[in-house]
Parts: structure tokens; sequence; C-alpha cells
């Protein structure tokens, strides 16, 4: 098999407790291009990490094979360790230390010399807009801060693969979104693996998205290939008009509130927008988004299972 | 890997676990002198001086023996609570690198009381060959303590590294069974 340039994933398991039959990556494969962003979005639990952890090198797999450019996973990877850098899920910088140090550290265990590494740290950290905090200490910066010196440290590495396993968990949205920036100036530079909850970082910054539910890879493919799995291209919302919109064509995804959201056909969207516009009721017509997408797939899912 | 990277590594887990922290909290200096002192001064006190020699030893022991157990701390917490090890793990640093520089790095974070103690060693013990003996066999195998526990990650001495511990236990036991006068010389 020439996977030069691709992700190559076939077959590959991981069963954590055989006693339990927990298995939490079953009989995934895919074959992508190494390039840009590709983000893995799921559930708690279906089994993201545990394929980043696999792929980064960290934990052997029970069965199969996965291959980045070439590189086993595990026969090669000696050599394929020179070639990635990963933030792990809930991985803080080291509270003693400062951004400066925090970077010049890590390139030096990737091999760097002192001076070398101090002067990439202090590239690296500008570059992502740390200048004024290089020598304040880390547990004196903000929780969207300590993200970016992370981000700096990876980004200052010759890593050209880079894994972040939910690196904007439990930042508020403006940091959240500062941190997109980087990571979508990354994702040009370098072939970047991303795990989130969240769909719109997935729909924002990803090339490819795979969608993971219990250990399958249930969806794989661009935003514009996973919205043909779905069978309604269209979202209508729509306040106080459920009457109108549970009778129409479609599938009612969500109720709340008086509030309902149907994903339909282009022809049928047009029509309730004329009836919503005509009984003066609020609402909104969108291409389907991933939320959508991710819905539909993973209910699917749980319906086969 | 070439030898300078390897040195690199090394120096990484040195600065990381030692160096960064006595210089951006500078009383940390302080606190790693506080126990074996201690120590000391309580056997100085109740000796009224005269086991001065055998208290500054035990604060030698004393002093490596809790950065043999600060170390299976510190790997625990950079492991658990910063996710460091994961990120070393996937980089080209070997586990044999990232382990002696943590171990290594104890040993700096105690050079404080390392050197106080060696200076009223200096002063009070009147050093024969057998007694730099016992000092030095005291060093390695809190050395060899520190390493072991260290290297119990790395496979390939997971399965010598309890022995090799073992074997130095007897190795430092051995050497302050030896009779007083020839350790080191005593004023009486």
């Amino acid at each position: 098999m020439n996977s030069d340039g691709r992700l190559v994933v076939s077959k590959l398991s991981k069963i954590y407790s055989t006693s339990r039959g927990n298995k939490a990556l079953d009989d995934v494969n895919m074959d992508i291009e190494a390039k840009g962003i590709f983000a893995l979005i799921g559930r708690n639990g279906a089994g993201k990490t545990t394929l980043v952890r696999i792929l980064a090198t960290q934990l052997a797999p029970t069965h199969g094979i996965a291959q980045i450019d070439g590189l086993d996973v595990m026969k090669d990877a000696k050599q394929l360790r020179k070639r990635i850098a990963i933030i792990p899920q809930e991985a803080r910088a080291i509270a003693w230390m400062t951004p400066k140090q925090t970077v010049l550290s890590y390139l030096m265990w990737r091999g760097y010399g002192y001076s070398e590494a101090k002067k990439i740290a202090v590239e690296a950290l500008a570059r992502v807009g740390l200048e004024r905090y290089m020598d304040t200490l880390n547990r004196n910066l903000s929780g969207g801060t300590k993200r970016k010196v992370l981000v700096a440290t990876v980004l200052a590495s010759e890593a050209d693969v880079i894994f972040l396993d939910e690196p904007t968990t439990g930042l508020d949205p403006i940091s959240r979104k500062e941190l997109w920036n980087y990571l979508s100036h990354l994702g040009k530079e370098r072939f970047t693996v991303l795990t989130t909850h969240y769909l719109e970082e997935a729909e924002q910054l990803a090339d490819v998205i795979g969608v993971l539910e219990s250990g399958k890879l249930v969806g794989l493919g661009t935003l514009e290939q996973l919205r043909k799995m779905v069978k309604y291209q269209y979202s209508v919302r729509a306040q106080n008009a459920s009457q109108l919109l549970v009778g129409a064509n479609g599938e009612v995804a969500r109720s709340r509130d008086g509030s309902v959201q149907l994903l339909t056909t282009e022809e049928e969207a047009l029509r309730l927008s004329r009836l919503l516009f005509e009984s003066g009721s609020r609402f909104s017509i969108s291409p389907v988004g991933l939320d959508d997408i991710f819905f539909h797939i993973v209910n699917r899912n749980d319906k086969a299972i | 890997m070439n030898v300078r990277s390897l040195f690199n590594q090394i120096a990484a887990g040195i600065l990381v676990n030692s160096v960064y922290e006595m210089r951006n909290y500078p009383i940390v200096l302080l606190n790693t002198v506080l126990s074996p002192l201690s120590f000391l001064i309580l056997i100085v006190f109740v000796s009224r001086g005269a086991l001065i020699q055998d208290a500054i030893v035990g604060g030698f022991i004393m002093s490596m023996f809790s950065n043999g157990i600060a170390l299976q701390a510190d790997l625990s917490h950079l492991k658990n609570d910063f996710k460091l090890q994961d990120m070393i793990v996937s980089s080209p640093a070997s586990a044999a690198a990232y382990v002696a520089g943590m171990a290594m790095s104890e040993l700096v974070y105690s050079s404080p009381a390392l050197f106080v103690l060696g200076l009223l060693a200096i002063l009070f013990i009147k050093a024969g060959l057998i007694s730099i003996m016992l000092v030095l066999g005291v060093l390695d195998n809190d050395v060899s303590h520190i390493c072991c526990t260290g290297l119990h990650s790395c496979n390939i001495f997971k399965r010598y590294s309890s022995e090799l511990c073992f074997l130095k236990a007897y190795l430092y036991y051995f050497l302050n069974l030896t009779p007083c006068l020839l350790s080191y010389n005593v004023d009486t």
C-alpha cells in the first residue's frame, strides 16, 4: 500500500479491557490526504482521543494498522516521532515556568541547542501575539493565553504533523475564536489533526471531517460530502409556527420552547418561507450545517444499534 | 541520535524540573536545605555535639532520599497534571533521556542542601578514604535509587531496576557497618 502524503488507517481497533469487551475503536478505516486540517468530531467516549493517541505513537492498537506519510505508527515510531508534535487533551502550561521557558525547553527535548531554541521560542511566541507575556509566569496568565503558549510550543517545532486534542475546550468564545485564527494558519503550513466537541469549530477550520460514534467512523469527508449524507439540504427554523412546520414535508430535527427546526428540501423550504412570511412568524432558512449533519448521522447510527 | 541532541534533551529535563523553578521561585532554595538541616541540628543538640559527623551523613541521606521520593511525585505531577510526558513521548526524545534529565534535576534541586552539608562535612569530618567512600556510597546509592525509580518506566531497565536498587542498598549498608574508626576520625 502506497501511503506517501496520506493518512491511512486500516481495520484499526483498540480494546482497553477484553473482559468488559470495551471497544474504544472498532474497525476504523480511512484514507485521506495528509494536508490541511482534519477534524475528528464525536460525543464523549466516541474514541477521538484513542485514535489520536494511536496516531501520535502513544498507544498500541489491538488490531489494524495506521500510517502517516508511509510511516507505520508502530514499526516506524522512532522516525515518525521526529515529524509529529501533540498537545494532549487537558494539557496545561507548567505553572512555574514562563511561556519562553516552556517553548524553549520543549524545543530542547526535540534536540535543539539552547541558543537556537531560545531564538525560535521568541519568534513562535511573537507569532501567536505573546510578546508581552514571554517572561510572565504561566500561572499568572489567563486560560486562553496558556492555551496559546501550548500552540506556540508545537508551532515552534519542526514537526509537520500536529495533533491537537480538544485544544479549545473550556475557553470563552472570544479566546476560542482567537485560537481558531492561529489554528487556521497552522493548518495551512502543516497537516493538523484536531479533535473537538465544538461542531462550529470543525465547520470553520476543517478541510476534512471524520465523525466517530461508539468507536466507529460513521462519516468522513468534506463538509459538502457530509451534507450529501443527509437526505434534506435545508434547515428551516421558526418561532411559534410549530403546526406549519410539523405538517410540512421533511424531518423535524429539534423542537423546544416553541421553536421548531425542520430539515427539508429546497423547494419545500421556499414554499414554507412564503407561508411563514405571510403568517408573520420569525424564521430563518439556511443550508444544513455540521450540527444538523452530526445529529442526523449519530441518530441514524443509534437507531441502527 | 547524536550526543549533542541527547545532551540537550537531558538539559531540558534539568531546566524544567529544577533550574526554572529555582530561578522563578528562589524560596525553594531555602526549602531544600530546611529538612536535612533541622534533622542535623536536632541530632547535634541531643548528642551535645558528639554526633555531628553522623548528623551530617544523616543529612546527606535524608536530602538524597527525599529527592528519590520527590522524583516519583514530580514524574507523576508532570505526567498527570500537565500531560508533559505525553508531549515528550510524541517527540524525538527517548524515554531514557527524559528520565535521566528528571533524575539529574533532582540532584540540581538538592544542590543547596548538598553544598551546605558538604561545607559542614569539610569543617567537621576529617575525611579518610573510607569516609569518602561512605559519602560517595550514600550519594551513589541515592542517585541510583532516583534513576531506578525513573528508569522503571523504560522497558529496557524495567526488568532489572528493582534488582539494581536492591544491590545498591546492600552496598550502602555494608559501608555503613564499617567500624567507626575506619570510617572517620571521631575526636574523643
